[in-house]
């Protein structure tokens, strides 16, 4: 038989490591989901990712809530370029294996690290070589790139418990147990559909060494090799084989694995969960860390540099993407706070902004192509903007979450917002229109549980005014917290509130 | 694990060759699509076996792209398709 070839190991030695996923918006085809270990980077880096996307991506970057930089509009002939500069860089890419029909080719996406860890004065644990050592074992393991589908994980060591530990396939937070301090974890949530529907993960009920950490989760991350559904991509995240063995198998199954029982803990969530380090922070060495704000993770080349410019002279030259598509300048000196706030401001990024600021999260269903505008980043903007100057200096230190996704894949993570919106596309006056459902009532930690839809496809002025509505009275009854507001109010009555009393 | 060095088009009968890139998830199979279908003759026909749907959008993109005839893109199985291109 005659066969010709082609050459192919120019790319084999990537593809461990290295993919594009699909995007169907925008007139994107493809995007590029760089994994940042720890969210940390250097302005180096964010020069040269500013570089690959003025060459590839239209100029554009956002920063995820994975702690990743998303690319878009890249074009899979120019992968070879891109992948190469990368790997030369020291960084690797999601492997997107979701575009395979089967249960197969999943892998550890980017480990969600405390972006503050081993500054931060109230942190219980540095968790910092913890975090090196899961991304230098999962990144490009060749025995990890086949997971029934793909594994979600977190650690953090601080306070606030800021990397969501119950909606991760397997979430660490540190705890004190007994005058030791170690991690207690939290197994099997999910937020997307797949089955058996969305789920906030449940306590593992162990207690967790800190020299222990990386066993376990390797541990785990075996268990789902193993034991995960391989014959039903529907069913093939961690969360339906924890649902089907349920927890006391689990942890059986989990303990022989790692080859020894662990003590038992009577846990539940983190009682602060998923909060953002909003502000400026003394660290541990007497510096301070900034967070910036970035609504929706959405950047550009450009300002990508400026950021560059400003870590290089006040901060170490390092930046750390947060969990709330944010960015944290560390290692500033008490003389440079001033002039740094003063340089964010001018190039558009101001650290001073709102809380609620700080807090709101928005996918990319532009980019996917799930929605229309506004789209949910777009929404995400136009709703900050609006409430800051309708209620000004009120607002400020007001804790608002507001998540909004464009599909019930729930990557903008609405089902855990005090208000979360969610996209649907609606036929108004026989044209298709971007709509979406508002939901209240969702949180994490000692408020953990999953929004609820209070009423369906509002235009985007409905949204707005109705969340306007929530806010002021949230404001006049002088809550500071917006959670604490929704809990003091039966479902019945915040409709009524939403509605601006017309109802 | 090693690299791999070469895929291989075989030539299943006059005129028509088969590239099988199951396993591969983009951008690979549509760069290995786009050597291939400067490999093969003008006038000849590759069949290329995917199991990662979104190839099914972006090889025949690339096929258009560089002028050449897109036949068919069509299901095979419960997990494969066959994108059959002609060479321009």
């Amino acid at each position: 038989m005659e066969v010709l070839e082609i050459n192919a190991a120019d790319l084999t030695r990537f593809t461990d490591r290295f993919s594009l996923g699909r995007d169907r918006g925008l007139s994107s085809r493809q995007f590029l989901r760089i994994k940042v270990p720890s969210g940390i980077l250097s302005s180096e880096h964010l020069r040269a990712f500013a570089q690959l996307s003025d060459k590839f991506g239209g100029g554009y970057v956002e920063l995820t809530d994975r702690q990743d930089i998303q690319l878009h509009w890249i074009k899979g002939k120019d992968a070879p370029e891109i992948f190469s500069r990368l790997d030369q860089l020291g960084f690797s890419t999601d492997k997107c294996g979701q575009g395979f029909p089967g249960a197969r080719y999943g892998d550890v996406r980017n480990v969600v690290v405390c972006p503050v860890s081993g500054l931060n004065k109230e942190e219980l644990i540095d968790v910092s070589p913890i975090a090196r050592r899961i991304n230098d074992f999962f990144i490009g393991n060749p025995d990890y790139l086949d997971l029934p589908r793909k594994f979600k994980i977190s650690i953090t060591g601080c306070e606030l418990a800021c990397t969501r530990p119950e909606m991760q396939d397997l979430g660490l937070f540190a705890i004190k147990h007994e005058g030791r301090v170690g991690f207690a974890a939290i197994v099997g949530g999910s937020l997307g559909p797949s089955l058996p529907g969305p789920r906030l993960g449940k306590p593992l009920g162990v207690f967790i060494e800190p020299e222990d950490a990386f066993e376990v989760i390797r541990a785990m991350v075996d268990l789902f090799r193993e034991h995960g559904n391989r014959e039903n991509k529907m069913r093939a995240r961690f969360k339906w084989l924890v649902e089907m063995w349920g927890l006391e198998k689990l942890r059986d199954e989990f303990e022989l694995r790692l080859g020894r029982k662990l003590d038992r803990l009577e846990h539940g969530y983190p009682e602060v969960s998923g909060e953002e380090h909003v502000g400026i922070h003394e660290q541990k060495d007497g510096k301070s860390y900034i967070c910036v704000p970035v609504i929706g993770g959405v950047l550009s080349s450009e300002k990508f540099r400026a950021i560059a410019d400003i870590a290089d002279e006040f901060a170490k030259g390092e930046i750390r993407i947060t969990p709330y598509q944010n960015f944290i300048l560390p290692h500033v000196g008490g003389d440079g706070l001033n002039a740094v706030l003063r340089r964010l401001s001018e190039i558009g990024l101001p650290a001073e902004g709102t809380v609620l600021r700080h807090l709101i999260v928005g996918c990319a269903a532009d980019f996917c192509g799930k929605s229309m505008e506004p789209h949910p980043k777009q929404l995400a903007g136009r709703m900050v903007r609006h409430l800051e100057s309708r209620f000004g200096d009120d607002i400020k230190d007001l804790r608002l979450l507001i998540h909004l996704s464009g599909c019930v894949n729930d990557c903008g993570l609405h089902q855990i917002g005090h208000i979360g919106l969610l996209g649907i596309k609606s036929i108004i006056g026989g044209e298709v229109k971007q709509t979406y459902n508002l939901c209240i009532g969702g949180g994490l930690g000692n408020d953990s549980s999953f929004s609820q839809v209070i009423e369906r496809m509002l235009t985007p002025e409905q949204v707005i005014a109705a969340v306007e509505n929530l806010v002021r009275k949230c404001l006049k009854e002088g809550f500071r917290d917006f959670g604490q507001f929704l809990r003091a109010h039966n479902l019945e009555s915040l409709k009524r509130i939403a509605s601006g009393g017309l109802r | 694990m090693q690299p791999i060095e070469k895929i291989s088009i075989k030539r299943v009968e006059e005129g028509k060759y088969s590239l099988d890139l199951r396993g591969f998830t983009c951008p690979y199979p549509e760069i290995f699509a786009r050597r291939a279908l400067d490999v093969v003759a003008p006038g000849n026909t590759l069949v290329i076996t995917i199991d990662n749907a979104p190839s099914c959008e972006t090889i025949p993109a690339a096929a258009e792209e560089l002028r050449h005839r897109v036949i068919e893109v069509k299901k095979i199985g419960e997990t494969d398709w066959n994108i059959v291109i002609q060479k321009q």
